[in-house]
């Protein structure tokens, strides 16, 4: 495989999973552009790996892992608070049909990702985004074994087993698409 | 797969494409070729296979470094189970590769 085909391989990549892994790179970091350098970043390695002869049997959980690492690397170098960074919803997009449901939404996302520990936010994002337990686990670094036991503790939270705070899985859907669909914004 | 750039980050798949064609263009020096490539990846995987474990399976990597880590990789499975071997070519990455950029 020449330098073009693994440059024509990594714009494939680029093109099936960045939006996802920078979705995924902002749970990490606060500030856009760390999630879009960090993504870059991954991509490049991708292409030095595989111009060094890597084969890579599963490119996205290759991706998510890899971001993973750089974003923990980065966040331990420049000794930078690791949080669960809060959507700014004072640029929630209005999704519903009115301005009071989009409000409704956002405070019940707002709730969420408080509920919700980074790990358990990072598995419902990678899991909202179609990856399996599998992918998961191999993206986070953990079981599968764990990636089900996160995701249950996530549905009991989300069902609201606890307190009926989100008992309506409607609102549940709003606020997870303000969450997932709406964070980038 | 989708192989048109995602409009929200136009600038981020440029950015990608300058940054290959930098790697690329400077990689083909002499440091990083031959020799001077096999020296500094040895130097990484010695603590694990031994010296000569190490020169053995460096033979087999062409001068360019095209096929190294999957050479790297597949005797480092036999030897320390395919797990252990992909961290250690990632370390190799890391500290002979990436981690000195050309």
């Amino acid at each position: 495989m020449d330098r073009h085909d693994i440059e024509q391989e990594v714009e494939g990549m680029y093109g099936a999973f960045s939006e996802e892994l920078l979705a995924f790179a902002s749970t990490f970091v606060r500030r856009e552009d760390c999630a879009v350098d960090a993504v870059q970043e991954v991509f490049l390695r991708y292409f030095v790996e595989r111009s060094y002869g890597r084969l890579i049997e599963n490119p996205r959980a290759w991706l998510y892992r890899v971001l993973r690492n750089y974003l923990c690397d980065r966040l331990d170098r420049a000794a930078l608070r690791i949080e669960m960074p809060g959507v700014d919803f004072a640029h929630v997009p209005d999704t519903g049909r009115c301005v009071e449901t989009a409000v409704e939404r956002a405070q019940a996302a707002e709730k969420i990702s408080a509920q919700l520990s980074k790990r358990e936010m990072q598995c419902l994002r990678l899991r909202a985004g179609g990856a399996t337990y599998e992918e998961i686990a191999d993206s986070l670094g953990i079981r599968s074994g764990t990636v089900s036991s996160l995701l249950t503790r996530v549905h009991k939270k989300l069902s609201g087993s606890g307190d009926g705070e989100y008992a309506s899985r409607r609102e549940t859907a709003g606020a997870l698409y303000v969450l997932f669909a709406g964070g980038m914004e | 797969m989708h192989p048109e750039p995602l409009p929200r980050h136009p600038d981020m798949l440029s950015g990608i494409r300058a940054a290959m064609h930098q790697w690329d263009a400077q990689r083909s020096a002499p440091e990083w070729t031959g020799e001077a490539l096999r020296s500094r990846v040895a130097q990484v995987i010695e603590p694990y296979l031994g010296e000569e474990g190490a020169r053995t399976v460096l033979l087999k990597v062409e001068d360019n470094g095209c096929n190294l880590l999957n050479t790297l990789e597949c005797v480092l499975a036999d030897f320390l189970g395919k797990n252990a071997a992909a961290e250690l070519v990632s370390l190799v990455v890391d500290e002979a590769l990436a981690g000195r950029r050309p």
